[in-house]
């Protein structure tokens, strides 16, 4: 508790090209004027936008890639003012956190939608490496995550989805380090509340 | 890793595990994100913007064209060719084609009945969409218009008004420039007689 840290610190999966530091070097390349590193850059960051934004809507995935698709016609047109001192992956969430809730906002009455995650779960169903008391938390995981607070799926999902430090969520959510470790904290309770609740649980 | 950890959290780990996996993207779905946020920032603003605004503004002819007058200015003399190609199936055809640099490029007057536009540009693969290019004079009529020299070939254009709608032509077919994503209108250029 007093040296709190995300579950993982790189999201696994994932080609070493989306490491920051690779992100970072691509965006200053797109910026400076240099032919495919853009495209490189969406490339790196795409399956963490991907994921992020269908967890973070639970929209269909015809939908997340509208709303990925915006934050990189955002971001591409910001390009010019990032700079060398700035990660680009939490500038890249913040403008794609942005584009997740400007979603939100446009339904009048909002909900997390499953189809998406039942899309998600079905794909992880056909795994046969994934155990089946698993694929019955991750579902109770997204059950909890639907039952939320926007901002707290979002500390929850950004702290220990994609592996940002509070601080990082901080800049990204434009609110302060302690409000995001309690968000992220009654997110996690709300899960682990669930995961008790489960039968199976011992 | 966790916080507090309990009994559940070996499983919570196992969950995230599953949830920290990456989605599957299609093969081409990265080059045609960046091309569209490239395109959507310059030289297009919104895809969308050329399909509700093409009835607006009336269009272009291409030199010798019968609906323009100023044909006659020139000697070349390639509209037929233009005409009669102009309704092939895009569907089916290259979102670009490369001009044929051998031959010699062509005198081609844009025409755009823009009357209340502060400034009109004629952009499409011929120049690259670059925004600096393809700058049309507006005449007394409230007609803009431009002599581009164009080389032989199928390209797709779109007239950018006031640095920040595009506009298709409407005297033409709508063609999707697959590159791009967005539609625009065809010219073809052919060779010179």
């Amino acid at each position: 508790m007093s040296n709190p840290r995300p579950l993982r610190l790189s999201p696994p999966n994932l080609p070493a090209d989306s490491l920051p530091s690779s992100a970072d070097v691509l965006a200053l390349r797109a910026r400076d004027g240099e032919a495919g590193a853009f495209t490189a850059l969406v490339e790196a960051m795409q399956p963490r936008a991907i994921r992020f934004a269908a967890q973070m809507t639970g929209a269909p995935r015809d939908e997340v890639d509208d709303i990925v698709q915006d934050a990189w016609i955002r971001t591409y047109r910001a390009l010019p003012r990032y700079d060398a001192g700035r990660s680009f992956e939490s500038w890249f969430f913040t403008i794609l956190a942005n584009c997740c809730r400007s979603l939100r906002a446009r339904l009048r009455r909002w909900q997390l939608r499953t189809q998406a995650l039942d899309d998600q779960m079905r794909d992880e169903a056909l795994d046969p490496l994934i155990a089946t008391t698993t694929r019955s938390d991750v579902a109770r995981v997204y059950t909890a995550l639907a039952t939320l607070p926007t901002a707290q799926r979002e500390a929850f999902l950004l702290h220990h989805v994609e592996g940002f430090g509070y601080e990082e969520i901080a800049v990204i959510t434009g609110v302060g380090v302690s409000a995001c470790k309690m968000r992220a904290k009654r997110a996690m309770d709300a899960v682990r509340t669930l995961l008790r609740e489960d039968p199976t649980d011992a | 890793m966790l916080e507090n950890p309990t009994p559940a959290d070996s499983r919570l780990t196992a969950a995230l595990d599953v949830m920290q996996r990456a989605p599957q993207i299609p093969g081409d779905a990265i080059a045609r994100t960046a091309a569209r946020a490239v395109l959507a920032n310059a030289p297009a603003r919104r895809a969308t913007r050329w399909s509700l605004r093409a009835a607006a503004l009336v269009g272009i002819v291409a030199l010798g064209a019968t609906a323009v007058n100023t044909s006659n200015r020139f000697t070349a003399r390639p509209a037929p060719q233009v005409a009669t190609t102009v309704s092939a199936p895009s569907a089916v055809m290259p979102s670009t084609i490369t001009p044929v640099m051998a031959t010699v490029a062509r005198p081609i007057v844009f025409e755009f009945d823009a009357p209340a536009a502060r400034s009109v540009q004629v952009l499409g693969d011929f120049n690259d969409w670059s925004r600096t290019s393809g700058s049309m004079q507006r005449g007394a009529d409230g007609r803009w218009r431009i002599t581009a020299l164009v080389r032989p070939g199928r390209y797709i254009y779109a007239y950018l008004v006031d640095g920040e709608r595009f506009l298709q032509d409407p005297v033409r077919d709508a063609v999707e420039d697959r590159d791009f994503g967005v539609t625009g209108s065809e010219l073809v250029v052919g060779e010179a007689p």
